[in-house]
Order: C-alpha cells, then structure tokens, then sequence
C-alpha cells in the first residue's frame, strides 16, 4: 500500500506543511463505509424452530457440592453456563428464558417460527403410536437388567477414555506447532532446542 | 416470543385463539417450568407424544399451578393445526389423553353442529380418566363424562368454554338427528317383555312389576359392565 502522505510539494512559504492524497484517503473512507454496512446486515437464521429432543436436567447437580469461581471465566462460574453464548446465568427460569429465547436461538441458525406439520405426518405419528401401544416393550428379568447396565457402563467409560485422549493429542500437536512457529536458526541462536512436551 | 400465536393462524370467536384462555391462566402457564422446558418448539406432531404422556386432565391445582393438560391446550391454541388432525386425534383409539385433549381443544374453536357431530361418538368411550383436583388431589372420571361435561357445562378445567347451541334447537332446525340413546333397543325390549308379562298375570300382586323394573335396571348395568370391559 503506498503511503498516502506524499511530503512537501511546491508552494510558497508553506511548503513545510504535509499535504495529502485526497484520491487515495476518498478510496478507503468509500471501503470502511461499505465494510460497516455489511457488519449491520447480520445474516438471518435460516433454520426453523425445534424442540429440545433431550431432558435439560436443571437439577443434575441437586446435592452435589462443586469448586467454584467468583470471578473469571464464566463457565467457571455458580449458575447455569450456556456454550453457545458463553454467558453464565445464575438460575434455572432465567436460563430456560435465555436458551427460549431469539438470542440464543439465531446463534443456532434459528428462527422463532415452528414447523407447520402436514396431516400425512400426524397420521403417520399416529399409526407409530399404535404399533408401540400394540407391542409394548417386553420386561426385562433381573439378570438382564444387570448386564444391560454394565454394558451401558462399559460404554461411558470407553468413550471417556476416548475423549481424554483426543484431548491430548490435540494438546500435543498444538505444542508441536507452537515450537515450530519458532525460527530454528533463532532458537539455536538463543540456544535451546525443540520444546518437549510434559510427557 | 415463543409464547406468539402462528402468524398465519385465523381469528377464531372474533379473537387471538390463544385469548381463549382466560388471561390470568395463560400468564401463570407461560410462567410454569412445563411450558417451557417441554412444550417449547413443539409441533402438532411432536406433541403427540407429550399428549400420550399427560398423567391427568383438569384445570388449575395446588397454588394455582396449571396442569400439563391445560399447557398442551394452550400449545394447540397457539399453532392451530389443521381441523383434520384434531379430528385425527379425537378419533385415534390408542391414547386416551390425546383424544382428551383433542376433544377439549376442539370444543373450545369447533362451531356446534361439528362439535356434536364429533364429539358425541366419545360417548361411549368408558374409558377412565385421571382428574387432577383444586387441591392437587386426583380423582378419576371416565371419559364419558368429560364429553358430556364439556357439552353441557360451561366450566371445564377452570375454562370458560366458547357458548354453543343447546342440542334441541339443532334438531328444530332439522340440523341434527335427534339422538338415539345406546340403551334403545335394550330397553324397547325390556319394555315388550314387561308389558307381556303384566298382561300375563295382571290378577297377580304388583310387586311383580316392581321386581321387573328391579330387573331391568340390573340389566342396563350388566350392558354397561360389558361395554366397560370391550374397550
């Protein structure tokens, strides 16, 4: 980018003053103009309402004591943090409001429209409705219910272990990165070498 | 704004549908933690299922809370789904709950001919219903009851139901067939059979009369004990 300042030019006795490329200096207000026009039209959800498939579970942690902050990250907080917004909100109606709410909901590409839903739809919930009513779920004994459970345990305990790993991992490689950024003729310089990790 | 009517819904009784409920009802029912959590982004399909799980019907209870029954009303008032699918509901066989609401929904935005013509046939539905009670006691009422409690009663589950026609002035205007009671023929012929016997011995006592009234009446309710147990 040339330098808008062009330095002294001809003139009387005022030639120690700076003078300017108005052509130069017009082009960029015309570019931060339309730049801050585009930051006001927000791009509008585009996806239609639904409902939470999930229990929210606002009282998991009911009887439960937690090491908290008062200040800081707000995930770290007492309340109720949502991801999305990275806010924390201190009880469960005002975070019900807030996840309802068009803020929180046009974060996730949302409106606050609802489906309309057709007849074939009802109907074909209906009929689904009485195929389950039909052939209800068949109890399970004891034992089975014992084995099922220790299935299910297997299965948080492996899948924990698999995010743990991927959390480090991506620790790793993320150190990798940072030490390579580094110019190694200057690290050598300064004499050290790679960083190594913590384990 | 999750609590807004559809933006296409029609007005129905001259109003918002949702001002069907009373005012003070529906801001305690926006405020209620079921409304919110549960019923929030529900679409006439998805609700089905939370119909199908409603543990009672009724009205207000404890302190002033509404029931589950009372917020899916509300939810079907704010999306007016199709007449089809009310009617849908209201026919469907499986969930009694769901037919309930219907039937209630219905009641409150159908016009009076369609409400007899669909509403009636619940009537022999005997099926029980749970009731939740002001003072967050339950009692139970069977669904027939409920149908002719919400064609005849002007309060049902603390609502003010729209005013219809009375079912006479239908059938004056030859609107309605008159209605044929389920006991019709049951008691024609009960009647046959008591009049005959009377002929046969009118010399005898009167209490003989009496005994076939007695009988009559004994059979009325072993019909209804069969019906009972069919659905």
């Amino acid at each position: 980018m040339s330098t808008a300042y062009k330095g002294s030019e001809v003139g009387g006795d005022t030639n120690f003053r700076r003078t300017w490329d108005r052509e130069e200096y017009e082009k960029k207000a015309l570019e931060r103009e339309r730049e801050s026009e585009r930051a006001k039209v927000k791009e509008k959800p585009t996806e239609l309402l639904k409902a939470r498939k999930e229990k929210l579970e606002l009282d998991k942690y009911l009887g439960k004591s937690q090491v908290v902050q008062t200040a800081g990250a707000a995930s770290k907080q007492p309340g109720f943090y949502c991801k999305i917004c990275d806010c924390n909100i201190k009880d469960s109606v005002n975070y019900l409001d807030h996840i309802n709410g068009k803020r929180h909901q046009s974060k996730l590409n949302r409106t606050m429209k609802v489906e309309r839903s057709s007849i074939e739809d009802v109907r074909a919930k209906l009929a689904k409705l009485k195929k389950k009513k039909e052939e209800p779920e068949k109890e399970l004994t004891f034992d089975e219910r014992i084995e099922k459970a220790k299935k299910d345990e297997e299965k948080r305990k492996e899948s924990r272990k698999a995010r743990k790993k991927e959390k480090k991992r991506r620790k790793r490689e993320q150190e990798e990165q940072d030490s390579e950024s580094l110019d190694p003729e200057l690290a050598a310089i300064m004499g050290f070498k790679k960083f190594k990790s913590s384990n | 704004m999750a609590n807004r009517t559809v933006s296409d819904a029609k007005n129905i009784h001259g109003t918002n549908p949702q001002y069907l409920l009373e005012k003070i009802i529906r801001s305690r029912i926006y405020e209620s933690l079921y409304w919110k959590e549960d019923c929030f982004g529900l679409t006439a399909e998805s609700l089905i299922d939370k119909a199908d799980q409603l543990p009672c019907i009724g009205g207000q209870y404890g302190n002033q809370k509404p029931t589950e029954f009372l917020c899916l009303t509300l939810k079907l008032l704010q999306l007016q789904p199709e007449k089809e699918i009310i009617i849908d509901f209201i026919r469907n066989e499986d969930s009694k709950y769901l037919r309930a609401l219907g039937a209630f929904y219905f009641r409150l935005i159908g016009d009076s001919l369609e409400i007899y013509k669909y509403l009636e046939p619940l009537l022999y539905d005997f099926r029980k219903l749970r009731r939740r009670l002001p003072d967050g006691a339950y009692d139970i009422i069977h669904m027939d009851e409920f149908i002719d409690s919400l064609l005849r009663d002007e309060r049902v589950c603390d609502t003010i139901l729209p005013r219809i026609l009375k079912r006479q002035v239908l059938e004056d205007n030859e609107e309605l067939e008159p209605r044929v009671s389920f006991l019709e023929d049951e008691l024609e012929q009960e009647a046959l059979a008591a009049a005959k016997k009377e002929k046969k011995d009118r010399s005898r006592s009167r209490s003989s009369s009496r005994v076939s009234c007695y009988r009559n009446i004994k059979t009325i309710n072993i019909y209804f004990y069969k019906c009972i147990i069919n659905n």
